[in-house]
């Protein structure tokens, strides 16, 4: 890929210095330099030629300067260049873009030819955009572009965890603190309602997924594309941005080899408070104290169960979520070799990954292993591969807080001899929640292999023109067995045991072929890309259970020993895109560019006649830096306009939504001595017959700009987005025999402003430096249009407010003793949650929801600060998320009939009268006292020191030593400082409370040899 | 530029080739091989039998489950809540019953996707490849579900939507039709299925002429048509060989489930499998993995008790119901064996040891040693002193145990259970999946609606002897007599008592007492938890919110009167 692109540039380099003209602003100012260097010519003169390992003609516009000075020039077409050094000693600097810089000490040389190393790693100021690669200076559209160095600053167990906070408009949030956990990715706000919102993932040009498992050191770069302008060329897949990840290549010169390691220690600052045993028998007692139940401590006996109350009045009692949880680990091992020869570019790596979470039975081990071969044939033929091969071995622990949080703490956990109890509180019921992590009793394990890799061929007839055929598989292979044991929280006291496995194979084919047409006329250069590509997806899933096995030993390794409740099942999904897409890229006077796609999909997920679409894009944009006006500016260093438009499509829905579909229902006769069975199919699922794509048209205005030598550089876009024809699941009449439908309606707008800002704010001589990156990025996003009307009040849709919108009474307090005839009015009484009435007209009607607030933030903000000094370096990463709401499940949890326990929260008595939590009540349940959803909603907002990071790089004296090329080492404190409304809990976790989001302290080398 | 030329047109070249590899028509088709589709499913033989078969499942949403009882049960004078109930307010009518109640929305919603289902089957068996006996056949079993089901719908909400067709494209509005048209429906589908059913079947659980008759005579009596509903409840008692079981107990065994007293029932199984409910395309609606789970919920948790564990014979005790005390009192358990067969009042060790027992007072307590087999638990529906409780070498659940004198429970987990609807088949005690037949219409009702129908019709001599077949058949042997009722004492109330005894638990009791009028008073009577809280509107449950959301002729389809 980035042959294709340095080639393009050599040959678009040629073609300018043949006419005259510089190709970019550092060209231009190297030829000011070069004339500059002119005048003060002394002493001799060096001569030599350029050459790459690509290109043995010669490299034409690479810089060469004087090391320590300003004096330099550029290579002529062939390649050759001449300058002049003083006398002594020199060294001379050879660089340019896409290629390793090298130097050469002249000595007492004049002629000095050099072969200039493709250099993978560092792409420079190039930018992967869809096919192709452009010059930084050259995008017209909105991409930003992570680079190497900040991939693997923090150690990260999934690759995409980096942008957090680094790339403005993606709002990015762990999803827990489960080993493996997976990231929830929203670019640019919601747009779908209920096809997907996830970003497109591709990994050297190929379609990945959103189970991200690329070993983050194998990363040479990540692009978001996030205007219509840049993601149109994937067309109906790029609707809600494209991340594109390239892997690293081997370069230029003698073998590399790395080492990486890292060693975390994973644990939870705090968890939310769960009723102690004494506040929970408080609880019970007043909820059985409204209900007349209980008057005083003489009633114990008829509301506890006898032994929990033994427990109780000899001090026994078990903080169950604190047994459960334990210190977890990360750690990681990598080793990578990579080189590159003329013919042949080799990228070699394996990496084990090793993540305990902070249960038992909840860990994830990942090895994974890449090769990548380029491979020059002739000088028209490459032939390029890439292979990842991953295996993820996972115990998933199921969640045991959730069971913790809401049983009984009058038991203990263990018996004298320390055993864990198994049925601890003396009712026969509830199960001990250690029970799952007793050897053998619970499993839930996957094993999930990936093969992903494509091959390609490259032929390049002539240096203009381009012809790539590439072939992507990923192919998915997974099993999943679960085996259930007596007492677990699953399958209960006395349950039978349960064995279940599934086997599944998922499978992904990409065929690509594209041709690339690059002239350059006078000030004209053209560049046009023309491709189809075809995808093809399938999923097979193959399932069978039992119960009550032979043995528990069996685990759900021998099926056949299940006696009962034998069932199978199976499925096969498909799905298929085929596209053609072409691309013109037009420059006039290194000022002006223009960029326009046309692409059509068609989706196999859609009704007939629905199945293709159009997307098209344009983009303009200005150099402004290149006018006149500015050339001699120095205050402003970098300044460029750009606008785009384009529109993309999402078909992010099911296969075969639209063809309607029938369930499987089970009935039996009695036949005389046996049942039979008497299966049938009904209607669940009503036909989607005109099912299409839903569209996005992005408008984007952007500013890149660079002031004071660019030690201040940044970015600003502002886009608006029109979705329009929404493929929504709405919700339907029960009615009409169902409760949901599929359907392409209404429209929702984001508008919103990204900043990204990286200053320079202290760079002295004596090697300290201090370096801040900051983000911003705001969306609005709403909601313009629904089907009728301005609310869907089914779906909880309004126009003017974002998708996910909190729609609900307002709670205003509780009603208060003296409040007796205004609650009644409303036939309710004090103790109960009272709500505002919106309308005024004095009772509470269902009319009296509103919106109270919606789970997209109002900003995302990141502040990376980066010191340097004398090989130690520290970096101190903040992130804000502001203004979401969320839906806080301990809120929600609090158990107003004490049946269960649940946190702690300060409610409702005759002698306390809050206006938090409703009075305790025996006569009503959490699922049915009015208003109680009310109770849930927090605010999700939270500002955090993500990462904290202190490194070291070994002086050079000592790894020469050490025969090493470089060692570093560093510490990472993670997530150790959150603040938010949400006391002992980090709201990134969305409101849940199972396996809670945790802190990590990371110890961790890199070594190059 | 000859050579451009050439390699421009070998690039388009290699781009048709690659292209036209596929045809793209081919290659964007669905063919869904997993799932299948109406049209061409239903247009089989074996797809058409499969839609109506689906027509039957959903039954088992509503009986022999926990909230189809509350829904049936709760609420009325004979049983209220206990403390594992997880849907009080039904159980109270208190201001937490509206729209937004869980367990009504999914009964609005299952109940409606079920007459889609026999809508569509109706619609599609005529052009089916059936034969033309077969269609009929079907057509007469389906319309029979169609107003069993529209009966369940209008009595539980009143003239809500009534639809008679299968739904083929989403409609957003929703239609309120009258109770009558409702009625009119319900009639003119069971006159098809009485006049084209067989009178047996050799696939028992498949609906017959009798079922037809008899739920048309429990129709009748609902809407005032005496004539019709005694005409029916004796043809049924007279023409197909249905007996009345010799004794209660037999009713209840559950080896003798398929018995001769049995008109209509929804089948469960053993088997887990053929157990199940229905599945989704978001995964499966299962109720506690299926089957018939009446036996979890009447029982008390007796297991906390000392000399108890949990066992099969025992049960397990989810404590959502119990009686009220006018229930317990309805019997005279000394002529009437319905009372022994229907509760458990002893409990015998099976965790056999020594414990201490509190003292009734508070302070102090016995120390009792119980050998497997002894009496660990005693309750009786009788006020007991404290010393004579304290006397008994064994837990004593007397009646002032758990009510106090106006009948209000004051615990709700020590209390005389309903077991008439144990599982001792199950495999574990855990099992929650019960195998037992739900009785939804057998000959007993029959013989209450004749009673019933004629004592409206002015003919109490003949009514009573309908009733006193009842009571006869209740009695312990050689007290047939003394249950025996004169011919100018009975009365609706009468009727109604006895009803209670002999149908509690069995999914009628809430329509009984609406029907006739008597659903506030009897509350107001005899169940103290909600008799404060009963109005006339709660004779129909509130429509669930996300229904009124989802229409968009909100004016036309308002909430049921009296709900918030």
């Amino acid at each position: 890929m980035l042959k294709i692109l340095s080639s393009w540039l050599i040959s678009r380099a040629r073609n300018v210095l043949d006419k005259g003209h510089p190709i970019k602003i550092g060209l231009v100012l190297l030829f000011f330099l070069t004339i500059q260097s002119i005048a003060y010519s002394q002493s001799r003169v060096v001569r030599g030629k350029v050459t790459s390992t690509d290109d043995v003609e010669g490299l034409p516009g690479v810089s060469v300067v004087l090391k320590g000075s300003t004096r330099g020039t550029t290579t002529a077409l062939d390649g050759s260049y001449e300058i002049e050094v003083p006398a002594g000693s020199a060294t001379l600097v050879f660089s340019f873009i896409g290629f390793t810089t090298q130097e050469e000490e002249v000595g007492s040389r004049s002629q000095i030819d050099v072969v200039l190393g493709v250099d993978m790693q560092d792409l420079g100021e190039v930018v992967v955009v869809g096919y192709g690669m452009v010059k930084k200076s050259d995008l017209t559209g909105s991409v930003v572009s992570v680079r190497n160095e900040d991939l693997t600053a923090i150690p990260v167990t999934n690759a995409l965890e980096v942008m957090q906070g680094k790339v403005p408009g993606l709002d990015l949030t762990k999803s827990s603190g489960q080993a493996g956990a997976g990231l929830n990715i929203r670019l640019r706000g919601n747009r779908s309602l209920n096809a997907s919102n996830q970003p497109l993932v591709l990994v050297d040009g190929i379609i990945y997924g959103s189970t991200m498992d690329v070993n983050p050191n194998d990363i040479a770069s990540i692009e978001v594309l996030k205007d219509a302008a840049s993601t149109a060329i994937y067309g109906t897949l790029g609707a809600n941005g494209v991340i594109l990840i390239t892997t690293k290549r081997g370069s230029q010169g003698k073998a590399k080899v790395s080492l990486n390691s890292y060693y975390s220690v994973q644990s939870l600052d705090s968890y939310d408070h769960i009723m102690t045993a004494d506040e929970w028998v408080n609880l019970r007692r007043e909820s059985r104290r409204t209900v007349g139940e209980w008057a005083s401590t003489a009633d114990d006996a008829k509301i506890f169960v006898p032994q929990q109350l033994e427990n109780y009045n000899k001090g026994i009692y078990t903080d169950w979520a604190n047994e459960l949880i334990s210190n977890g680990s990360q750690q990681n091992y990598q080793v990578s070799v990579a080189g590159a020869d003329e013919k042949l570019n080799y990228y070699f790596s394996m990496e084990y990954f090793d993540e305990q979470s902070l249960f038992e039975n909840d860990e994830l081990k990942r090895y994974s292993g890449r090769m990548a071969i380029d491979y020059n044939i002739s000088k028209q033929l490459k032939l390029s591969t890439n292979l990842m091969y991953t295996v993820k071995n996972q115990d998933r622990r199921r969640d045991p807080l959730n069971w913790a949080n809401k049983i009984s703490p009058l038991g203990p956990a263990y018996d004298e001899a320390g055993n864990v109890i198994p049925l601890p509180l003396g009712d026969a019921t509830t199960v001990n929640p250690l029970n799952d992590q007793q050897p053998g009793n619970f499993q839930n394990n996957e094993i999930n292999r990936r093969f992903f890799g494509n091959v390609s061929l490259e032929w390049r007839p002539t240096t203009d023109l381009n012809f790539t055929s590439r072939l992507g598989i990923d192919n998915t292979n997974f099993r999943r067995g679960e085996f259930m044991g007596v007492n677990t929280i699953d399958v209960g006291p006395d349950g039978r045991t349960v064995a279940r496995a599934t086997n599944g194979l998922a499978s992904r084919l990409t065929w690509e072929n594209f041709a690339t047409y690059s002239k350059t006329l006078g000030d004209h250069d053209f560049q046009v890309l023309l491709g189809q590509s075809l995808w093809a997806s399938n999923s097979e899933e193959y399932f069978a259970e039992g119960l009550d096995l032979l043995s528990p030993t069996m685990l759900f390794y021998n099926l056949g020993g299940a006696q009962d409740g034998i069932r199978i099942n199976s499925f096969l999904r498909e799905s298929s895109l085929a596209s053609f897409f072409t691309r013109v890229n037009y420059k006039f006077k290194n000022r002006y560019l223009f960029n326009g796609v046309l692409r059509t999909d068609g989706s196999s997920v859609l009704a007939a006649g629905n199945k293709w679409g159009l997307f098209p894009s344009a983009a303009l944009s200005w150099i402004m830096k290149e006018e006149g006006f500015l050339a001699d500016n120095e205050t402003i260093s970098e300044l460029k306009l750009r606008l785009s438009y384009g529109v993309s499509g999402n078909s992010a829905v099911d296969p075969y939504q639209t063809l309607g579909g029938l369930s499987k229902s089970t009935y039996a006769w009695d036949e005389g001595s046996s049942e039979t069975a008497s299966f049938g199919y009904y209607p669940s699922l009503i036909a989607a017959p005109n099912l299409g794509w839903e569209e996005t048209a992005t408008v984007n205005f952007g500013v890149d700009f660079g002031f004071f030598n660019n030690r201040v550089v940044g970015t600003v876009d502002m886009y608006q987005q029109n979705t329009s024809k929404l493929l929504m699941e709405r919700a339907v009449p029960a009615t009409t025999g169902f409760t949901s439908s599929w359907d392409n309606v209404g429209k929702v707008q984001n508008r919103g402003i990204e900043i990204m800002l990286s200053t320079i704010n202290v760079d002295r001589s004596n090697g300290l430096s201090w370096n801040t990156d900051f983000t911003f990025a705001h969306n609005k996003e709403e909601i313009v249009e629904l089907v009728e009307g301005d609310r869907d009040l089914a779906n909880s849709w309004f126009v003017g407010y974002p998708i996910s919108s909190y729609f609900d009474y307002e709670k205003i307090g509780i009603w208060q003793l003296g409040q007796e005839d205004l609650a009644g009015e409303n036939q309710q009484v004090v103790g109960e949650i009272r709500v505002r009435d919106q309308d005024g007209n004095g009772t509470i009607t269902p009319d009296d929801r509103v919106i109270l607030g919606s789970n997209v933030p109002r900003f995302n903000l990141g502040i990376n600060n980066r010191f340097e000094f004398k090989g130690l370096d520290l970096t101190i990463f903040l992130f804000a998320r502001d203004g979401n709401m969320i839906v806080s499940e301990a809120n929600a949890s609090y158990k107003i009939d004490a049946r269960e326990n649940g946190p702690r929260v300060d409610y409702w008595t005759p002698e306390n009268p809050t206006n938090a939590y409703p009075r305790p009540n025996a006569g009503t349940s959490p699922g049915n006292a009015r208003y109680f959803s009310t109770l849930r909603y927090a605010d999700g907002s939270f500002v955090k020191i993500r990462d904290i990071t202190l490194g070291y790089n070994l002086p050079s004296q000592l790894t020469e030593r050490l025969s090493l090329a470089r060692v570093r080492v560093y510490a990472t404190a993670k997530n150790y400082f959150v603040w938010s409304d949400m006391d002992g809990y980090d709201p990134e976790r969305g409101g849940n409370l199972s396996f809670p989001m945790t802190r990590q302290l990371m110890f961790g080398i890199n070594v190059d040899l | 530029m000859n050579t451009m030329k050439k390699y421009i047109s070998k690039l388009l070249l290699a781009l048709t080739v690659s292209a036209g590899l596929v045809s793209c028509e081919d290659f964007l088709a669905e063919d869904n091989k997993t799932g299948l589709t109406a049209d061409g499913y239903y247009g089989t033989q074996e797809g058409i039998e499969a839609l109506i078969n689906s027509c039957y499942t959903p039954m088992r949403f509503w009986y022999g489950k926990e909230h189809g009882i509350t829904l049936s049960d709760l609420g009325t004078d004979i049983l209220t809540r206990a403390n594992g109930m997880e849907n009080p307010p039904l159980a109270l009518y208190n201001s937490d019953l509206n729209g937004q109640n869980s367990q009504l929305n999914f009964y609005w919603t299952r109940l409606y996707s079920a007459l889609n289902t026999v809508n569509t089957a109706v619609g599609r068996i005529p052009d089916s490849p059936l034969d033309d006996n077969t269609k009929t056949l079907r057509l007469a079993e389906v319309r029979f579900l169609r107003a069993f089901y529209l009966w369940h719908i209008v009595e539980t909400w009143g003239g809500v939507h009534l639809s008679l067709e299968e739904v083929t494209s989403v409609q957003f509005t929703a239609t309120r039709s009258s109770v009558d048209e409702f009625y009119a429906q319900i009639f003119e589908d069971l006159q098809f299925a009485m006049d084209n059913l067989p009178s047996t079947t050799s696939q028992y659980g498949r609906v017959t002429k009798p079922a037809a008759e008899a739920f048309a005579a429990r129709m009748h009596l609902t809407r005032g048509n005496y004539t019709e509903a005694a005409n029916l409840s004796k043809k049924v008692i007279d023409s197909y060989g249905f007996a009345l079981v010799p004794n209660y107990e037999e009713l209840w065994d559950i080896a003798n489930v398929r018995n001769s007293e049995a008109i209509w029932t929804v089948n469960f199984t053993s088997d887990l499998i053929l157990n199940r409910e229905l599945e989704s395309p978001d995964g499966d609606i299962l109720i506690r993995d299926g089957g018939n789970n009446s036996h979890l919920h009447y029982l008390m948790t007796y297991d906390q008790l000392p000399g108890m564990s949990r066992d099969i014979e025992n049960g397990r005790p989810f404590a959502r119901f119990m009686p009220t005390t006018f229930l317990l009192d309805l019997f005279d358990e000394q002529v009437d064996s319905r009372y022994d067969v229907t509760f458990q009042t002893v409990w015998y060790s099976n965790k056999p040891g020594t414990y201490d027992i509190p003292f009734s007072g508070g302070d102090g307590s016995k120390s009792v040693t119980f050998a497997g087999g002894d009496t660990a638990i005693f309750a009786t529906k009788y006020p007991l002193t404290d010393a004579e409780k304290d006397a008994m070498p064994y837990t004593v659940i007397d009646r002032n145990r758990t009510y106090n004198p106006d009948g209000l429970p004051k615990v709700r987990d020590r209390y005389i259970s309903i077991k008439k609807f144990s599982e001792p088949m199950r495999a574990t005690v855990a099992q929650q999946q019960g195998q037992r037949d739900a009785f939804v219409i057998r000959l007993a009702e029959m013989y209450m609606i004749a009673a019933e129908a004629e004592l409206n019709l002015g003919n109490n001599a003949e009514a009573v002897q309908y009733f006193n077949a009842v009571r006869r058949r209740a009695a312990y042997p050689g007290f047939e007599t003394d249950m025996e009722v004169a011919e100018d004492a009975l009365t609706i109330d009468l009727i109604l008592d006895e009803k209670a005894r002999e149908f509690v638990g069995e999914q009628i009791r809430w329509f009984d007492l609406k029907r006739t009028g008597k659903l506030v008073e009897r509350v107001k009577l005899h169940n103290p938890d909600a008799a404060a809280n009963i109005q006339p509107f709660h004779n129909l449950r509130p429509i669930p919110q996300a229904q009124l959301d989802a229409i968009s002729n909100k004016d036309e389809f308002p909430q049921n009167e009296g709900y918030l």
